[in-house]
């Protein structure tokens, strides 16, 4: 009878610990959803993980990437997937963006170009720091000008390379040649609805080429090029708008790659090769496309 | 054989046990935290915050596209008239704090933003009927930010949802709901959005 009672006391205890046992584990299961989602790892700056690409483009991209992130401290990268998993591109991106963590932790100035070939569908992620300097309407002509028509020919190695190249100018305050595209696109589009897509390329670089050669010229950039270049607003105030125009005014002959001989003097050093995301995050920024 | 183990077993077990209770008792007060809740409905009040933040860009870009539209389409004026009178209704609605406390408000605020991005998606599929105002650089400049505003949104609203997922459950469960009965007592769970999935949809414009 008495040894009883501890006995049954001891039971209670149990329960109780089983109960709270249990919603313990019931905090860890609700908890659980929101890290689902498994994503490939950021093993470099392209993550090919559809294997869309030739061999040779991500090594080479990826170069271009590294030079770009060493000169603008932006970090730009590209992925690739087999399969959105039913997202749409729009949150696949924004999930992907934020579990790589891209841009550095408080200027949260990373880009994120996704391409899924199976569901063809691409995006441009843009994070909180870079929406200034890269608005929707830029990122949506980049996806529209430079990359479709390149995806609907089947060529994808040439549209990322080529939205590559056009967010590393943007990003590097130099936007003449989209927002001209801009225009082009609008001006073709009223003119000649069933020859859309045939962009005058010559007129364009031609046209390209004035404000670089201007600035090459004169040491600084001309008014003009200063105003159409919008203002990075908001979020960051550690921007250095100085750092944007510095390789343009350092003489080097134009296009992203052909600049990256200047730039080794003012990179940080840290980013060699272990790469990894600075902590950065997106609130939905960019624009998406299809083909 | 029993005899001198028991008293040996007791004698060291009290002094033994004595800190480690009080270590276990003061790891489970400050990780479990008593801070929990206030942190929890602040950072849910931040991700609102946000929420309307993008909700009134949207506001603020409709006017703009309103009148774009007009210019090339005059004929879809019920489309239009529709969109402008979504709006008013939807900035009628005072932003109050205590909005996301009070379900019914909440309720009414979601539905009359949920209208508003129903015209809006109306507008913009009408808008297809339209060459001159689709090749328009001030609309597809506007269609751009209105994409990419709904897209921001979309993920306010998926912050905010969890984060008010974390609240709740906070003041629902163990060792939340302790410190909830003692010491917030006025704290009441946060309203969620129920009207989902069909909002979530970016107004499509194919070209």
């Amino acid at each position: 009878m008495r040894a009883n009672v501890p006995g049954i006391r001891i039971m209670g205890i149990v329960t109780n610990l089983r109960s709270v046992l249990a919603a313990a584990l019931a905090l860890v299961v609700l908890a659980a959803p929101a890290a689902a989602q498994t994503f490939s790892p950021l093993s470099s700056r392209v993550v090919d993980a559809a294997h869309a690409l030739s061999p040779g483009v991500p090594e080479s991209l990826g170069a271009q990437l590294r030079v770009l992130e060493s000169r603008t401290s932006h970090q730009l990268v590209v992925a690739t997937v087999p399969s959105l998993g039913g997202r749409s591109v729009e949150d696949y991106a924004n999930r992907l963006f934020r579990a790589w963590g891209l841009g550095g932790k408080d200027r949260n100035d990373g880009v994120l170009l996704l391409v899924a070939p199976t569901e063809r569908k691409l995006r441009i992620e843009v994070g909180y720091g870079l929406e200034g300097v890269l608005p929707d309407a830029i990122a949506k002509t980049i996806i529209e000008e430079f990359m479709v028509p390149q995806l609907r020919a089947g060529r994808i190695d040439a549209a990322v390379t080529a939205g590559v190249e056009q967010i590393g100018e943007v990003i590097s305050g130099r936007d003449g040649e989209v927002r001209r595209a801009m225009q082009a696109r609008a001006a073709a589009a009223s003119h000649a609805q069933s020859s859309r897509g045939s962009v005058p390329w010559g007129v364009l670089m031609f046209f390209a080429l004035i404000p670089i050669l201007v600035a090459v010229r004169v040491f600084f950039p001309s008014p003009a090029r200063r105003q159409r270049s919008t203002l990075p607003r908001g979020r960051y105030g550690d921007f250095d708008r100085s750092s944007l125009f510095a390789p343009v005014s350092s003489g080097s002959s134009g296009g992203s790659s052909s600049s990256s001989d200047s730039s080794s003097s003012d990179s940080s050093s840290s980013s060699s090769d272990s790469f990894s995301g600075g902590g950065g995050s997106s609130g939905g920024g960019g624009a998406s496309g299809s083909w | 054989m029993s005899l001198p183990d028991a008293p040996a077993k007791s004698r060291w077990r009290l002094p033994v046990l004595a800190p480690i209770v009080v270590v276990v008792l003061g790891l489970l007060v400050a990780s479990c935290g008593i801070n929990n809740i206030p942190s929890y409905e602040e950072t849910s009040k931040a991700k609102w915050s946000e929420v309307e933040n993008q909700y009134q860009r949207r506001s603020e870009l409709i006017p703009n596209l309103v009148e774009t539209v007009k210019g090339f389409a005059k004929q879809e004026r019920e489309v239009l008239e529709a969109v402008t009178e979504a709006r008013s209704r939807a900035t009628a609605i005072q932003l109050t704090p205590d909005l996301i406390n009070n379900p019914d408000a909440f309720k009414k605020f979601q539905e009359a933003q949920a209208q508003l991005s129903g015209a809006l998606g109306r507008l913009l599929v009408a808008s297809e009927r339209y060459p001159e105002l689709k090749s328009n650089q001030n609309f597809l400049a506007l269609q751009a930010q209105l994409e990419g505003t709904e897209n921001r949104l979309a993920v306010a609203r998926r912050d905010y949802i969890e984060a008010v997922r974390v609240y709740n459950t906070e003041l629902r469960t163990f060792p939340g709901v302790i410190w909830a009965k003692l010491l917030y007592s006025g704290n009441r769970p946060m309203a969620e959005f129920t009207v989902a999935q069909d909002m979530r949809r970016n107004p499509q414009v194919k070209f």
